[in-house]
């Protein structure tokens, strides 16, 4: 357990709603905070994000999902699979996915010669309109491989969050990480412009794979630091009081 | 906080004012020629009306209004409003307030940034509400303009010039306010994300 430079816990905090991340966070994701939630293909970021808007949903938080990994139907059918109904939380207007698969929205993008700040004021007007306190971007890779090079990009990640900071939201953006690559983000830059950055693992170990979580950083609040075994069950991501064999193995060596 | 689309760009437009109330001030014929008042606009000096915003009335009223201007743009500059949304603002009152002058006070004559200056703070209030609680912004801005208003009261040098342009302040104020809406009304965002 970290200590964490004895900082206090006072800061207002949201569940995340993921059994055992919130006992890790010791309370939860600090209130109007950006975090970084990164990990390889296949290591639960998009259950990991829906279940954020679901939790807030079921507190009467209103959120928005913005998705560029997949169409909304499909992140429908796969979200409720693990009880997370979109499509009902939409019919409240308290919930509102907007978004598409990436494709689409180059495409969009291109025919409509959308620049970095028409993105970034129409996600706020759909922040705005349904007064949302949790908000996703799944994932921030692809919302910045819709600009040309490496400095617009910047300037596009820069903006989003400080747009919802300035709107006080408490946000997750999901971020891939290239296979086998000891990064924290795809860019290398992701992770600097955000207040906290969570890892979810995948790693293979005899011959299946395990998944695990870490809180890589979380600025000024007192969390742990351990690494933890997860789970996908069928209402979502829980987390486990241990560390996953993987680490116990290399340990052991 | 920055723009979000070229935070290196230059705010061009409090320049533009500033620069042409500098020249104008310069000018001897300023005051006589290029202020606005309704009669000699509709005895043919049209140029008055894009004018006036520019001519003052003495030193102290041209580094009052400097002053002003800088501290406008700033908040400008953190709420987001483009040059062309500044100008149209400052320049959209001016026309306002002349329109009325037409009507109703043809023989009253206007000069002066300030009226583009409390416009602009209009534009901020509006837009700035999305930033910062809306009580907390309009009544700073509110007393902005009643400031001069209430220490004049309080000092008991109440003239009708101070109520004159507390009034024609907060006519600017509430023209901005307008004229913004009407231009965030009609802008059109290009949908990507909720056009899909």
């Amino acid at each position: 357990v970290s200590g964490f430079w004895g900082l206090s816990n006072k800061m207002e905090r949201i569940k995340t709603g993921i059994p055992g991340l919130d006992e890790m966070l010791k309370g939860g994701i600090p209130i109007g905070r950006t975090i970084l939630v990164s990990g390889h293909c296949g290591s639960g970021k998009t259950v990991f994000a829906s279940q954020f808007i679901g939790h807030g949903y079921h507190r009467n938080e209103a959120g928005v999902y913005v998705t560029l990994e997949q169409g909304r139907d499909k992140l429908f059918q796969d979200s409720k699979t693990l009880g997370i109904d979109f499509k009902r939380m939409e019919s409240t207007n308290k919930v509102k996915v907007i978004g598409g698969a990436i494709g689409n929205i180059s495409r969009f993008k291109f025919r409509t010669n959308a620049k970095i700040d028409d993105l970034i004021q129409e996600i706020k007007e759909v922040i705005i309109e349904i007064k949302a306190k949790r908000v996703v971007i799944d994932s921030i890779n692809l919302f910045a491989m819709l600009f040309d090079d490496d400095s617009q990009r910047r300037n596009a990640v820069a903006a989003l969050v400080s747009m919802l900071e300035d709107l006080k939201c408490t946000t997750i953006l999901t971020c891939e990480v290239p296979e086998h690559s000891k990064q924290i983000s795809w860019f290398g830059f992701e992770d600097f412009v955000v207040d906290g950055v969570i890892f979810l693992h995948r790693m293979q170990n005899s011959g299946r794979y395990e998944r695990a979580i870490s809180i890589v950083k979380m600025r000024g609040v007192d969390h742990i630091s351990n690494i933890r075994a997860i789970e996908i069950l069928k209402n979502g991501i829980t987390v486990y009081d241990q560390e996953p064999d993987f680490v116990r193995m290399n340990s052991l060596n | 906080m920055k723009g979000f689309s070229d935070e290196n760009q230059l705010y061009y437009a409090p320049a533009v004012v500033l620069i042409v109330s500098v020249i104008v001030f310069i000018l001897p014929f300023s005051l006589n020629k290029l202020s606005f008042s309704g009669t000699l606009f509709i005895a043919g000096e049209m140029w008055r009306l894009f004018t006036f915003p520019f001519v003052h009335l003495g030193f102290s009223h041209l580094i009052e209004n400097i002053g002003a201007l800088a501290i406008t743009s700033i908040l400008a500059r953190l709420v987001e409003i483009k040059d062309t949304e500044f100008m149209i603002v400052f320049m959209g009152s001016g026309i306002l307030l002349a329109v009325a002058d037409i009507i109703f006070f043809p023989a009253i004559i206007i000069a002066g940034a300030s009226l583009g200056i409390y416009a602009v703070l209009g534009s901020i209030t509006f837009k700035g509400t999305s930033f910062i609680p809306k009580p907390v912004l309009a009544s700073v801005l509110l007393s902005s303009i009643f400031f001069k208003y209430l220490i004049s009261m309080i000092s008991g040098s109440l003239t009708q010039n101070i109520t004159n342009q507390t009034g024609m302040h907060f006519f600017g104020f509430m023209s901005g306010i307008l004229i913004f809406y009407i231009l965030e009304k009609n802008k059109s965002l290009k949908k990507v994300f909720t056009a899909i």
